[in-house]
């Protein structure tokens, strides 16, 4: 049987490769990295949260504005009662004269109090509050709660003075929804167009560094057992054709492992950070307000979220399987030329101009899914790039994640892509039986096929 | 049991690298494969171990086609190689396991030849932190490693120095001891000599000569004839039509067509009262065989 004792090869090729220094380092490096930018990435937005929102609102029984000093410079006489009583914040109106003083004292004071400034420049409303310091207790999130309140209100109480009739406001407060889209798509928003862009893009590239650096790695494997004149004892107990599966099967799992490996040190780096990321900052937001809808950049950064998670709504266990698929297959593919690469040097000086050809392969096939991911639009490079063996591993993951294509699509490119690896493979058994003994300079392809018929 | 190698030939393009080889070996002993550099030994030995597809010929064990992946065989390559940067231990528990040796198995063998060996310390070291001598005894141990029937050993003492050779030709001589069948490629004919009885030469990857040693030098009779007297004997050899070849300290050394102009010789010596210090006439050696049928042209491609 030509593929007896493959499994003995793969098992010491595996072996050997994950005990090496290089490997082990890597691994841990890269993965600790990945683990550190995905816990910044959970927490650091938490940090531009809590800067524009000021803070949070503490809760009603520990409110810390008890009083609420009310310079009310406009023409429009707010009463804003109402509005502050859920808060049991009293309002004690001041002349502007008044309100520079009490400016003052609140600077150092026990008083649970704060000042608000309504004022109108060049017909645009302008509100400034300044919360008391000292012991006071006040803190910025429960004035600017405070504040926020005053100025929904204001607003409100302002659109019925100028007549507009009471069952319109709610209208006339709420912001203007504008989205623009394809006619019979769904409308994209802006987070989600940068999601579609990037993701692919360092989608591409990370799984590019995985399959082509461990498809050298197998060529340069090949060439030392080539150069170090090893082969020839092996092809006493083992067929070149066993040989060379054992040795690409290693190299696949063990860059599989590795890709798992730095995936889980990102998703564990997420799940440290998670009780101060930003999923449960915004938990945390939404419980404060009390059932009721988030404000201000409270909502924007909800918004983010429910946008980042519709972007990847099509991440299931499918998309996991298509994943690892295109990922073996793709290394397959390039591994079974990095293999012929290598069986064609005597000498491990030669090996980097043998590999020249695959590196221009890869290129290409990597810039060929690389440039259409680039623009937005769907584009027919797009479409040849994902059914192209040479690019469809580096395009077809993201574009499933991202729902650019349905499973039949990425079933296909895939099934294309496994009858690229038994082509491949057909011409590994055919050449690599034949030149892999040879000594002598470099072979080129022509000889090789020519040594092979 | 027998090794039977029927017309084999291989081309690369237009050079002929093996043309019509064939020879048999038919009883377990150590059979001598000669050539020199470039003549097609490497080539051979790749097509008998089936590694290079042959363009003609047969190999067979016993009757049927040789399958290298079934039966028991033990190589040394002329190139040696072992994995430079993997602890030499590990690589020999490979080696075993694609020969198909059980663990219990492996570890016998090893422990055994890495003691006969005498390279027990070396066990935990990578290939590179070894001397050549040391690499060259870990790949003789694994080329014994699953107690092979067929043993080919390529230049197996080039390199190694007199202690070494020694330990390495005991250990070649135990294996033929225990019925062995082994083809030995050497440059050093003093040790074919000392080992084999069959051989065959190669040149330019045909067949020059071929069969037992002894016959062979039989066939040729004794023709070299060495003197050494206690006065100089040229006239007399030119009596007795002989042409010298060499002097040398050890004495006079001459090329004789029959074994009676040595006789003639000694006869002429002794009726002028010559003293005869030594008088030798023997077979021709194989190194003189080896050049005399490959001298003069050498190719350095194999």
């Amino acid at each position: 049987m030509k593929t007896k004792g493959w499994k003995e090869v793969l098992a010491f090729t595996f072996i050997q490769q994950v005990k090496t220094k290089s490997f082990i380092i890597s691994t841990i490096v890269i993965a600790l990295i990945v683990a550190l930018m995905a816990a910044t990435a959970n927490i650091l937005p938490t940090f531009f949260l809590d800067s524009s929102l000021s803070g949070e609102a503490s809760p009603l029984d520990s409110f810390t504005v008890r009083t609420l000093y009310l310079d009310n410079e406009t023409e429009y006489a707010f009463d804003f009662t109402e509005a502050l009583k859920p808060m049991a914040v009293t309002i004690k109106p001041v002349t502007a004269a008044e309100a520079d003083a009490k400016a003052k004292e609140l600077t150092d004071t026990a008083e649970q109090a704060m000042l608000t400034r309504i004022t109108v420049v060049d017909d645009m409303f302008s509100i400034d509050s300044q919360y008391a310091g000292g012991d006071s207790g006040v803190t910025k999130g429960d004035c600017d709660a405070v504040t926020q309140t005053v100025s929904g209100e204001m607003h409100a109480q302002f659109l019925l003075l100028s007549g507009l009739p009471q069952d319109k406001l709610a209208t006339a407060l709420s912001g203007v929804s504008v989205t623009v889209s394809c006619a019979g798509e769904e409308p994209e928003s802006m987070v989600s167009s940068v999601i579609k862009s990037v993701v692919p893009m360092l989608s591409s590239i990370v799984l590019f560094i995985f399959i082509f650096s461990y498809s050298q790695l197998v060529a340069q494997s090949v060439a030392i057992e080539k150069s170090s004149r090893i082969v020839e004892y092996l092809l006493t107990s083992i067929k070149p054709l066993a040989l060379i599966i054992g040795k690409v099967i290693a190299m696949c799992l063990v860059s599989l492992m590795q890709f798992i490996i730095i995936g889980l040190g990102g998703g564990l780096g997420f799940l440290i950070s998670m009780p101060f990321g930003i999923f449960t900052k915004i938990d945390k937001l939404v419980e404060a307000a009390g059932g009721a809808a988030l404000t201000g950049n409270g909502l924007e950064a909800q918004g983010i979220l429910g946008d980042i998670t519709k972007a990847f709504s099509n991440v299931d266990a499918m998309a996991l399987v298509i994943m690892i698929l295109t990922f073996v297959f793709g290394f397959l593919l390039f591994a079974g030329m990095a293999g012929i690469a290598g069986a064609s040097v005597s000498k491990m000086e030669d090996l980097a101009s043998a590999i020249q050809p695959l590196s221009i392969i890869g290129v290409l096939g990597f810039y060929l899914a690389y440039f259409p991911q680039v623009t937005p639009e769907e584009n027919s490079m797009a479409v040849v790039a994902r059914y192209v063996p040479i690019s469809s591993p580096f395009i077809l993951p993201s574009d499933y994640m991202l729902g650019k294509i349905g499973l039949p699509e990425a079933l296909l490119s895939i099934a294309i892509l496994i009858a690229a690896d038994i082509g491949i493979m057909v011409l590994v058994a055919k050449v690599y039986e034949n030149i892999i003994v040879h000594t002598g300079s470099r072979l080129k392809l022509g000889d090789m096929l020519k040594m092979s018929k | 049991m027998a090794l039977v190698v029927e017309h084999l030939s291989k081309k690369f393009g237009d050079h002929v690298a093996v043309e019509d080889l064939s020879f048999e070996i038919s009883k377990p002993g150590i059979f001598a494969f000669l050539g020199t550099n470039g003549a097609g030994k490497s080539t051979s030995i790749r097509m008998i171990l089936n590694m290079l597809t042959r363009d003609s010929g047969t190999v067979t064990w016993n009757g049927e086609a040789l399958d290298v992946m079934k039966e028991k065989i033990g190589y040394l390559a002329e190139e040696r190689g072992l994995y430079p940067k993997y602890n030499i231990l590990e690589q020999m528990y490979y080696f075993c396991s694609i020969k198909g040796m059980s663990k219990k198995e492996a570890t016998a063998s090893i422990d055994y030849l890495f003691s006969r060996l005498k390279i027990d310390e070396y066990r935990k070291k990578k290939a590179d932190q070894l001397s050549k001598g040391n690499q060259q005894k870990v790949q003789l141990a694994a080329a014994l490693l699953n107690n092979p029937e067929i043993i080919i050993l390529d230049e197996p003492l080039s390199g190694l120095d007199p202690v070494n050779a020694d330990l390495f030709k005991s250990i070649i001589r135990e294996e033929r001891d225990r019925g062995k069948y082994i083809i030995m490629s050497s440059h050093q004919m003093e040790t074919i000599e000392e080992f084999c009885e069959d051989l065959v030469l190669l040149h330019r990857g045909k067949v020059v000569m071929q069969g037992n040693l002894n016959d062979i030098k039989r066939e040729r009779g004794r023709e070299n004839l060495t003197v050494k007297a206690d006065r100089p004997i040229g006239d007399i050899a030119e009596k007795c039509g002989l042409t010298l070849v060499e002097e040398t300290p050890n004495g006079s050394y001459f090329k004789v067509k029959s074994e009676q102009d040595a006789h003639n010789m000694l006869a002429e010596m002794m009726s002028q009262g010559v003293g005869v210090i030594k008088f030798d006439l023997s077979e021709p050696s194989l190194h003189e065989l080896f050049v005399e049928k490959c001298g003069g042209e050498v190719n350095n491609e194999d």
